[in-house]
């Protein structure tokens, strides 16, 4: 059988036809695509490339490690229930962000509804023995979170989509159907009080 | 410095100012001051470093790997919901309606049968209507959504292929892909009067590989499929262009296994699988001058 010959003419002399390319490579939205189809791998793929900020998001919003990795869990849960409908729009991350803060609501209020004691990190999982320098950065975290679970959830949403997620704008008002004007006054407001509770001023 | 310059710049403007949130002449104040004037540094560093530590990673999660739990979870059944009685209380003359809905239209499939499974090839008509439809409307028909335009180019555009191509002729294709669960999966492909399988989707470069189904781009009604194709060893003779829409993807192996089979058993249908929709039509290629 013949393959195809060299001189296939492009419309568009940039894009390369795609004949073997890498799960790795491939736009979140072509991982949707062929998970929708079938192939687990293509969503392994893709919790494996965000994974990290889901987490990292969840546990900025939720403040405790093991709720975080339930939240994380169930938003990717959520995601892979929706495969059925996803219309590819190249806005993949601001789709999983929109599934992950409504994943933190909804765990937020369960646990108004049965507060238990927190339980540390070290419960679960292996943190490597950390030296001095290590331990000076977790506490300064430990301060910036205690600071952060301050804030309203409204600028505290702001602030972690922009600072943690690396959102933009435009994307932070997608995620939480906001005008992007009102992205920028919760942003700028919550880094403010941000501050001032970091410095132990009452704002 | 001139007056704007002397107004105190504040933690809040600092925030803008990395936000790209002031005009470009208060950018350059700013600037300014951060390299000349210690306080404004200070106030920069203090917020420098407050979100560097936001963004920075976590160590209490950077070790953490969800697949195992959701392969696990995702393995799980569905938990079984309660029955409808459980969860609502509603008049009985309620039930029995919404009862006799479904069992009408359970009726009236009986009385009107639909194909369970995509049709194969050989029921197709030869020249299948969403194949080769000549209008711009798309089929009333829901389950007729689906369907590939071929189009060869000429010096006036790109016009939509008739019954006869040239062996050289550039061709491009747009998808229709509607319905209620529009396909994910598209193969485009050309056999030649001397059984040889040319493919246009997916790309097929390296003899060596064994590409799968080009993914579906959208939910859109129409797409226009990127690329023009030209091959330059069509046979000159009778030929079937096919189109494979599918839900879960396919490989070239796999098509051309199937193409050799319908070949050798004389069959005129393609046989992959019961999620596939096939469409196909005849031309002829000419050896144009």
């Amino acid at each position: 059988m013949s393959p195809l010959p060299s001189n296939v003419v492009p419309l568009d002399p940039h894009r390369k036809a795609p004949v073997t390319t890498a799960l790795e490579d491939r736009a979140d939205d072509d991982l949707m695509l062929l998970a929708r189809g079938g192939m687990g791998a293509a969503f392994d793929v893709l919790v494996q490339r965000h994974q990290g900020v889901v987490l990292s998001v969840a546990l900025r919003q939720v403040n405790d490690p093991v709720l975080a990795k339930d939240v994380a869990q169930n938003t990717f849960l959520e995601i892979h229930r929706y495969l059925p409908r996803y219309q590819p729009q190249g806005k993949f991350p601001a789709f999983m962000h929109r599934v992950l803060h409504m994943q933190c609501r909804l765990a937020g209020r369960r646990r108004q509804h049965a507060r238990s004691a927190p339980e540390t990190i070290h419960d679960h999982m292996e943190v490597p023995p950390a030296p001095e320098e290590v331990l000076l950065r977790r506490e300064r975290r430990r301060v910036v979170d205690a600071a952060l679970q301050g804030l309203s959830d409204k600028l505290r949403s702001v602030v972690v989509l922009r600072f943690v997620a690396d959102l933009s704008h435009q994307e932070i008002s997608d995620v939480l159907d906001i005008p992007v004007g009102t992205v920028k006054s919760r942003l700028f407001a919550g880094v403010e009080e941000l501050r001032k509770r970091m410095n132990g001023v009452e704002p | 410095m001139n007056k704007a310059a002397s107004i105190p710049i504040t933690h809040a403007e600092l925030t803008r100012h990395l936000e790209g949130e002031v005009t470009v002449s208060r950018a350059q104040q700013i600037d300014h001051a951060l390299h000349t004037d210690p306080v404004t540094a200070g106030r920069m560093a203090e917020l420098r470093s407050l979100l560097d530590t936001l963004s920075g990673p976590d160590d209490r999660v950077t070790h953490v790997n969800l697949l195992p739990e959701l392969h696990r979870r995702l393995a799980q059944p569905a938990p079984a919901r309660p029955p409808l009685a459980q969860r609502f209380h509603w008049p009985r003359w309620l039930t029995l309606s919404a009862l006799a809905l479904p069992a009408a239209a359970a009726a009236a499939l009986l009385a009107f049968p639909r194909q369970a499974t995509p049709p194969a090839a050989s029921d197709l008509p030869a020249l299948d209507p969403a194949f080769r439809a000549k209008g711009a409307a798309l089929p009333a028909d829901p389950a007729a959504l689906a369907g590939v335009q071929a189009y060869v180019e000429d010096a006036t555009g790109a016009r939509p292929l008739a019954d006869t191509m040239c062996a050289q002729d550039g061709l491009m294709f747009s998808v229709a892909n509607g319905g209620a669960q529009p396909f994910g999966y598209l193969m485009v492909f050309l056999v030649d009067a001397a059984h040889q399988v040319n493919w246009y989707y997916p790309a097929y470069t390296d003899p060596a590989s064994n590409p799968s189904s080009f993914p579906l781009p959208s939910r859109r009604p129409r797409a226009e499929l990127p690329d023009r194709v030209t091959h330059d060893r069509l046979a000159p003779g009778p030929a079937t262009l096919w189109g494979v829409f599918s839900h879960s993807p396919r490989t070239v192996a796999q098509v051309e296994a199937a193409v050799a089979q319908a070949r050798s058993s004389g069959m005129a249908a393609l046989d992959l699988g019961e999620d596939a929709l096939i469409q196909r039509a005849p031309v002829t290629v000419r050896a144009c001058p």
